[in-house]
């Protein structure tokens, strides 16, 4: 047994060809790891100057406003989901989807899908991330370490001389395909796991990430062994592989994409935005009682301070706002419904595809998937529902106007703190 | 046409700082099979990719139907047909189907029957013809590389190894077809170790070692050569 | 060259008896039918859809009941962005940007709803798009059906008998080239129809030939490649590592890292960091609304003094409507000045991107196919520019209605009463105003301007690759040796 592993690493030392796969694999590791690192300290960084300039603004912008409502319209506060230790490793979503509000009074819906995207032909490109790396790349990797192992020994004629000399051939073959995927392995996920730790990830979570990316390469490993074992060529195991590759790797992910699309229709985000802007800016031609009768509806709380006498009042505004976000409550509610039920089928999908399967896994646990935008998305509305709740007092009278209440309001919220 | 029809002229070839043949001469008639007989490394695959201009001498020259071989190495190869040690034919085609293909790039265009009367000549059984190569044994595929010498109808023929791996009767088969070319005017040459086996077909026999030609015999006239005395003349020269 | 057109159709004859040739060249058959036919109906639904809010976005505006012209301004409106003809074929950046934007005064909102908001996220790679399908898909698949077409011959030895039957090197590499090439020029035929259907849709015959062109190099390349790897490569199991190993490198690798260097050597910071900067800038403009505001104090004393007038009262304009068109224009200054800049820096970052064409023909085509059908970063930017030019144009419009419909004593007293706030109302007809919003990609001439550059490069690497090609056999012996 020590033996054959002495042997077998002696053998795979003088592979060139092993070990330059394994320096490449550990190259790009890095290289992924580095980059993502980078950009979650990026997205830190505009965390932090985001919260102070929210805060000085805030401050200056509410100085001298004459009553609350002006107050609320004036004033922007912070809501934001901070990169999580792991984030580094899956980007996820969080390059197409919002993480990060600045928010008033207004009608959310008019603000909850602005989002703050970076360069769109950058983005086109793909990232290299480190999921990315290990549900895409890694199958490759592994394939292009092993799928002349067989190949080799039967050209060589040495198959049988193995057999002969080794006792059992198969059992050689094991041991160096058995090495060579654990040397990979090894090369991409030992970067992971250190700069997860580094970072401040949970450990179980970095635990569970590395047996998946350890998986994912064995599965893919013992793939590849058993191809080989069965086709002689070596240039045809590795072409049946490569097509393997790209129906898991792409046709499944894609197709089951069109189809999810297709059973979960979900409603046009512009005419969501048409509708509710057309609620709000219709009641300006109402009568203010009609606004009045559909907000105290429900907010039967504020009923008895609905009474709207003069031609603008600042209450009749926020609630014309807010009934704006009602009429729309049902779309857009439809909407997130439908984000979630083909989130959920691209979920079972996965078990088709294993890649797919990994990225899932990764952006799951670095909380940069569609369940955490969800999540985030949550969380910014029941902020918004936060400061309607402390604004409303003052903006309906009953209690009087405190600017420095307002200011004490919390000003940003981090929806990364579990609540 | 006067003079030998191949001659070498003191051909030296030297590959990766190595001399692997050294002032190699040997001349062989119109009509003649003459085989290069040496050991493993003797340089008896390099003389015939030097034939066929594959491989540029460093000293010496080869001259085929009097023209030299480095001059103009693709005429050279036009007139002359090579079979390599194992048939090197497109497996996944038929015979028929690899003599058309090898044929017409080398501008040949014989009609079907001229492909059938070939194989009948290197006696293929008719039901394989039109099987693929990839389930043909080495004899077989031997026999549809021979085929397509004699459609080249190519006045030189150059052998390698022709009867590795053929078993005793395809042997026969195969000496009897060279000698049947040979009768018709076709020149002959072919390396080989097979002591035994070249004594059937040859009628003269050079001996190679390690780059240098040792010795040449011409077999009597009407005979064959004496496995016995070729055994020891190979014997002796892999002593010395 | 009658030899070059045998060797061709052998390889042919060769892939219709081997079954993973016949797999791969059908799977990438399928593959490029599918992405051209839903790319093409996803676009197309997409664009009509589009149209169709944009009518209704326009009617909403054009019928609003009589009203003050300023709430008109705040009323709003929305574009959308129609995609160009060509984006069925490549729908670059317009998939991750937004297609709605509303435009009101004194505020440029960014575009929201990409087409991807709702879209389940797909591992990795991004949707199957032709442009997709052909830059990055279609190489893969023909490595697999090609990686052998000249190593296969030395495996088996028949690169001997060919020599021997009087065939040139450059034959060799020439047929196995027009092999791999037409069955890549075959596998672009739903490119081609695509291209032939968006002139149809209005798109001019110069960038849709060019962009079928720039993909038919492209895979010239591919092909070129493949050959010059089996060429070089001493058994076709190293073809095929050969091949995988640069295509991941060259159409993979290379682009994204290529990305995340632009976004690191120059950073473009948040959009809302930088509304920040800018919120702090605008303060200084003054308020519009407030025509007491002493940012307007030179604005209102040379008003009077240009009608001789002691008060604004007596003015036969609306002094309210002066301030918000001053104060809208000068607004506008700001907003242009940080919207220009975050653009510039926008474009040094692709542009520092786009310089990975050096290192991977992938890259320089998928800018050349951006650039001719009209969806790259600069068009998204004409598509901010136009939407910010249609904002300016029907506030300013509101403006002057503003000034000229509506007396200044009206304005004012706006508030006083119900009766009141009805005198301050302009008559629905000025809504007609709003210009319909047109959005159509640069000239056909400017597109291809642009892709010229980067069409150079990429047809230098396909004629560096041949060169590579013949290089692997450049003599008899070479070919036959590199075992």
């Amino acid at each position: 047994m020590r033996g054959s592993l002495r042997r077998e690493l002696w053998f795979l030392l003088r592979d060139r060809h092993a070990t330059r796969t394994v320096f490449a694999a550990l190259l790009l590791s890095v290289l992924a790891i580095g980059m993502g690192l980078r950009e979650v300290e990026m997205q830190q960084r505009e965390v932090a100057s985001l919260s102070s300039s929210t805060l000085v603004d805030l401050e200056a912008s509410l100085d001298g406003q004459p009553d609350p409502g002006s107050a609320a319209y004036y004033g922007f506060r912070l809501v934001f989901d901070p990169p999580s230790a792991l984030a580094f490793a899956a980007q996820g979503v969080r390059d197409d989807m919002p993480w990060k509000h600045r928010l008033r009074l207004l009608a959310l819906e008019g603000q909850i899908y602005e989002s703050d995207p970076g360069n769109p032909e950058l983005r086109q490109a793909g990232r290299l991330d480190y999921s990315f790396l290990i549900g895409m790349l890694a199958p490759l990797l592994v394939i292009l370490l092993l799928y002349d192992l067989v190949g080799r020994e039967r050209r060589q004629n040495r198959y049988h001389l193995l057999a002969a000399t080794g006792g059992n051939a198969e059992t050689v073959l094991y041991w160096r395909a058995g090495l060579r995927s654990a040397a990979l392995a090894l090369a991409l996920v030992c970067p992971f796991v250190g700069a997860a730790l580094w970072s401040g990830a949970p450990g179980p979570d970095v635990l569970l990430l590395a047996a998946v990316a350890v998986c994912h390469i064995s599965f893919w490993a013992a793939l590849t062994v058993g191809v080989t074992r069965r086709i002689d060529s070596a240039a045809t195991s590795a072409a049946v592989l490569l097509g393997a590759w790209v129906v898991a790797a792409l046709a499944v992910p894609v197709v089951a994409a069109a189809v999810a699309e297709r059973q979960y229709p979900v409603p046009e985000g512009g005419e969501i935005l048409l509708t509710q802007r057309e609620t709000v800016n219709r009641a300006w031609d109402l009568p203010e009682e009609h606004t009045m009768v559909a907000f105290v509806a429900s907010h039967p709380t504020w009923e008895e301070y609905a009474e709207v006498s003069e031609t603008f009042e600042w209450k009749w505004y926020y609630a014309f706002q807010q009934v704006g976000d009602e009429s729309v409550s049902e779309e857009s509610e439809a909407l997130r419904r439908g984000i979630r039920e083909r989130d959920r089928f691209m979920g079972l999908a996965s078990w088709v595809s294993p890649p797919l399967l990994v990225e899932r896994a990764f952006s799951g646990r670095a909380e940069t998937d569609i369940a955490a935008y969800q999540r985030y998305e949550a969380c910014a509305r029941d902020y918004h529902r936060y400061l309607r709740e402390a604004h409303y007092p003052m903006i309906f009278g009953a209690e009087p106007y405190d600017m420095d209440a307002l200011l004490d309001l919390e000003a940003l919220r981090d929806c990364s703190v579990a609540d | 046409m006067t003079g030998p029809f191949l001659a070498v002229d003191r051909l030296t070839v030297s590959r990766g700082g190595r001399t692997v043949l050294q002032d190699l001469s040997f001349e062989v008639q119109q009509g003649n099979v003459f085989a290069l007989l040496g050991g493993n490394g003797a340089g008896k695959s390099t003389t015939l990719l030097t034939l066929l201009g594959l491989v540029t001498p460093d000293a010496g020259e080869a001259r085929i139907d009097g023209r030299r071989v480095q001059d103009d190495p693709e005429a050279i190869r036009r007139v002359t047909a090579y079979l390599p040690e194992s048939a090197n034919l497109y497996p996944h085609l038929t015979a028929r189907e690899n003599l058309d293909y090898f044929l017409s790039l080398a501008a040949v265009s014989p009609s079907s029957e001229d492909i059938e009367k070939a194989l009948d000549e290197v006696m293929l059984a008719p039901e394989a013809r039109g099987r693929v190569l990839s389930g043909y044994s080495k004899g077989m595929r031997q026999k549809v590389a021979i085929a397509l010498a004699i459609l080249r109808r190519a006045p030189l023929l150059l052998l390698d190894e022709p009867t590795s791996g053929l078993d005793p009767v395809a042997v026969d088969e195969f000496n009897g077809l060279i000698g049947s070319l040979a009768d018709q005017g076709t020149t002959v040459m072919m390396v080989t170790h097979d002591v035994y086996g070249v004594c059937h077909v040859a009628r003269s026999i050079g001996l190679l070692r390690e780059g240098r030609l040792v010795t040449t015999f011409d077999a009597p006239e009407g005979e064959r050569f004496d496995p016995g005395m070729l055994h020891d003349a190979f014997s002796r020269g892999a002593e010395s | 060259m009658i030899a070059a057109w045998r060797i061709c159709r052998e390889e042919w004859r060769y892939w219709s008896r081997s079954r993973l040739a016949i797999a791969a060249a059908l799977l990438a058959a399928f593959v490029s039918v599918a992405a051209v036919t839903s790319t093409m109906a996803w676009v197309s639904a997409e664009a009509s859809s589009r149209q169709t809010m944009q009518t209704a976005a326009e009617e909403a505006f054009r019928s609003q009941p009589d009203r003050h012209p300023h709430r008109m301004v705040h009323y709003g409106h929305y574009v959308f962005r129609t995609p160009a003809p060509l984006a069925v074929l490549d729908p670059g950046v317009d998939r991750l940007t937004g297609s709605v934007m509303f435009l009101e005064g004194h505020r440029q909102n960014s575009a929201t709803f990409p087409p991807t908001y709702a879209s389940p996220q797909v591992a990795g790679f991004e949707r199957l798009t032709p442009a997709f399908t052909y830059q990055v898909l279609v190489p893969l698949l023909l490595i697999v059906v090609g990686f052998s077409v000249v190593a296969r011959e030395r495996e088996l030895g028949t690169d001997v008998q060919l020599t021997a039957q009087g065939v040139r090197p450059g034959h060799v590499v020439l047929g196995k080239f027009s092999a791999l090439f037409s069955l890549a020029l075959l596998l672009m035929a739903p490119l081609v129809l695509g291209s032939v259907l968006a002139t149809r849709g209005g798109e001019p015959a110069s960038t849709a030939a060019t962009l079928v062109f720039a993909y038919g190099l492209y895979l010239a390349f591919w092909s070129l490649a493949i050959v010059a790897i089996s060429a070089h490569a001493s058994r076709p199991a190293l073809a095929l590592l050969g091949g995988c190993v640069a295509w991941t490198l060259v159409a993979v690798v290379v682009p994204r890292i290529a990305a995340d260097v632009g976004a690191t050597a120059s950073p473009v910071s948040g959009r809302i960091e930088s509304d920040l900067a800018l919120l702090e800038d605008l303060r200084e403009v003054g308020d519009g609304h407030n025509v007491a505001d002493p940012a307007f104090e030179g604005l209102r004393a040379r008003v009077l003094a240009e009608y001789g007038a002691e008060r604004p009262e007596d003015l036969p304009v609306n002094m309210r409507g002066i301030v918000a068109e001053a104060s809208e224009a000068r607004l506008t200054e700001v907003l242009n000045r940080y919207a220009e800049a975050r653009m510039a820096a926008e474009l040094q970052q692709a542009e520092l991107t786009r310089r990975a064409a050096f290192l991977s023909p992938t890259a320089a085509l998928r800018t050349v196919s951006m650039r001719t059908a009209g969806t790259d970063l600069e068009n998204h930017h004409r598509f901010l520019r136009a939407a910010e030019n249609a904002r300016f144009d029907f506030v300013q419009e509101l403006n002057r209605v503003h000034i000229q419909e509506l007396s200044y004593i009206d304005d004012v007293n706006r508030n006083l009463d119900e009766a009141s706030g009805i005198r301050a109302r302009v008559s629905a007809d000025n809504w007609r105003v709003l210009q319909s919003f047109d959005f159509a990609p640069a000239a056909a001439g400017e597109r291809l301007r642009s892709a010229a550059p980067y069409l150079l490069l990429l047809l230098l690497w396909t004629v560096g690759t041949a060169w590579f090609a013949l290089a692997g056999v450049r003599n008899t012996e070479g070919w036959l040796h590199a075992r």
